[in-house]
């Protein structure tokens, strides 16, 4: 499906004005075409990423980039079939915040990835990272994705990822959050995988890592 | 022959945008004397006569220009029904908000800081400092801003929904800490610190619009500077100020603590003569440092914004973290006796 800028641009304003009508139009207008997922991935999804970008580059706030991804959770409601827009084929995969209940980036990642066709189970707050990789091997994971607020918190995702390998388990994990976006190192330092800056990246990160196994 | 000045009389230059006697430095040390004092970290924070012991040590130790009196962020949920978190290896966090409906907000009062325990505690390490200290040097409270205050309260997520879906209980909580602020910061001077730092990162317009904040952040930022009774300084604890670092410059603030993504040397010349900028060690960064890294990082915060006064070496986000070692800690103290003597004339060179 071929998108043109002006629609783009038309996606990226309705979702910063939280006009839901006009996203739900040209929405609509997208569907008589094209299937829902390729709607959802080549006009939400990259309007939703613009406005990500934007945040990462100082441009906007991360409370508009909230709002935003918050309508197009609702719009995703409203095209959700079984829980998610059409299935993929991807490894089980869930999400989980680490010691901290004062976090957003959870609910952005989950929605940027409903969005993109993905199933991801949200697996709340996490309090002890030992638990959650044995959580993790117990359901098969493929993916574990963690995020954090506090540097002590993301220091102790080495605990996840040690646990995961004492089991000899095979889930990925995939962090983000503040002190990993500050601390870019941080990242290989605990032993995680990947991480991005902003949350409408993850679908992009998922689908290059499960290519690339 | 060179006069050495007395920390409150570094500071006071600094602030007043003069050369001292070389330029001032402050390392939020909230956690690190618990180790020196051979003490968990809830032991130490729960005992204000080991607070003040564990300031003086380092405060000895370092020969940095202020102590803090401030204890954790938490401490001022617990006034509005939360809990902390102790860790053993790093610092307290909040539990689960403590409002959660709608109807809580709409009960709810300015509570007293002087009654609730934590906040009582650090009261009396600022009693206890005040009397060891004097004059000589100066004390530092701290409190976390109108603004910030409900990601703790709420959640981030209820604060947002909320902000989109019922701004007018927003509005009221805003209120209401300001009241709240307005009261701790005055019970902390009220009890001997010499200066109220506020740490508000909501006032980034990376994590709220510009025009939000601008609209009721800054009106509300001003109403509280104005209503403590002391001098008043404004971190945004890590997050960018960006753009609004000129509007937040004509609060009254005697100091700004930006970023440390953002240019000291940039935000030195947009508070030039006016506020005094605050700053320059990024504090993740420290726990990888070397003594050589401690060295070069200080440097380069005094070659960007050192001259002329005006300047505070300080970490941006307000408390040192656990895992940065003594060694590192030692190494700025070091650095900073080393290079930044006024005037400060290696620069040129």
């Amino acid at each position: 499906m071929n998108v043109s800028s002006h629609t783009l641009n038309q996606a990226e304003a309705a979702l910063l004005d939280l006009d839901l009508e006009a996203l739900r139009g040209l929405v609509a207008e997208a569907l008589t075409m094209n299937p829902e997922l390729e709607v959802f991935e080549t006009l939400v999804t990259p309007a939703l990423e613009r406005i990500g970008r934007s945040w990462e580059d100082g441009d906007l706030a991360l409370a508009q980039v909230y709002m935003a991804s918050r309508l197009v959770e609702r719009l995703v409601e409203e095209h959700l079939v079984g829980g998610q827009l059409a299935h993929r084929s991807q490894p089980l995969m869930a999400m989980a915040v680490l010691e901290d209940h004062h976090i957003l980036g959870k609910r952005l990642v989950l929605a940027s990835l409903r969005m993109g066709g993905w199933a991801v189970e949200d697996w709340g707050v996490a309090s002890d990272p030992t638990l959650l990789a044995e959580r993790a091997h117990s359901a098969g994971l493929g993916f574990l994705l963690i995020s954090t607020l506090m540097d002590r918190s993301a220091r102790r995702v080495a605990e996840v990822v040690q646990t995961l390998r004492a089991l000899g388990a095979s889930t990925r994990v995939v962090v983000g959050g503040a002190p990993f976006r500050l601390n870019p190192a941080l990242c290989r330092e605990v032993g995680a995988e990947a991480t991005v800056a902003e949350a409408s990246a993850v679908p992009a990160l998922l689908a290059s890592l499960v290519g690339a196994p | 022959m060179i006069t050495l000045l007395k920390p409150a009389e570094r500071l006071g230059a600094a602030l007043s945008h003069q050369e001292g006697d070389r330029v001032p430095f402050f390392l939020a040390v909230t956690l690190h004397p618990a180790r020196a004092l051979g003490l968990s970290i809830q032991d130490y924070l729960s005992d204000p006569e080991a607070v003040v012991e564990g300031q003086l040590r380092l405060r000895h130790s370092l020969g940095h220009d202020a102590v803090t009196s401030f204890l954790h962020a938490s401490a001022e949920v617990e006034a509005f029904g939360g809990e902390t978190l102790f860790r053993t290896d790093g610092p307290p966090n909040t539990g689960a908000p403590p409002l959660t409906r709608a109807s809580a907000i709409e009960r709810l009062q300015v509570p007293d800081p002087t009654q609730v325990p934590a906040l009582a505690r650090s009261l009396t390490v600022a009693r206890g400092l005040k009397a060891r200290l004097g004059d000589d040097v100066p004390i530092l409270g701290g409190l976390v801003g109108p603004l910030s205050l409900p990601v703790v309260q709420l959640g981030f997520e209820r604060y947002l929904d909320w902000l989109m879906d019922a701004p007018e209980l927003i509005r009221k909580l805003w209120r209401i800490n300001e009241a709240f602020c307005i009261a701790w910061g005055n019970a902390q001077l009220a009890a001997g610190v010499s200066a109220v730092a506020i740490a508000e990162p909501l006032v980034s317009p990376t994590l709220l619009s510009g025009e939000l904040i601008r609209k009721e952040g800054l009106p509300a930022l001003r109403r509280v500077r104005e209503g403590i009774q002391g001098a008043v300084a404004l971190s945004s604890a890590s997050a960018p100020m960006g753009s609004l670092l000129p509007e937040l410059s004509e609060l009254g603030f005697v100091g700004l603590a930006p970023s440390c993504d953002e240019s000291l040397a940039d935000a030195k010349a947009i508070l030039q003569g006016r506020v005094a900028l605050m700053g320059g060690l990024n504090g993740l960064a420290m726990c990888h440092w070397s003594p050589a890294d401690a060295e070069a990082a200080v440097k380069e915060a005094l070659r960007a914004a050192g001259a002329g006064g005006g300047f505070v070496l300080a970490e941006h986000h307000g408390e040192i973290p656990w895992c940065v070692s003594e060694e590192v800690l030692v190494a700025v103290a070091e650095a900073v006796r080393r290079w930044g003597a006024y005037p400060l004339d290696w620069i040129a060179v």
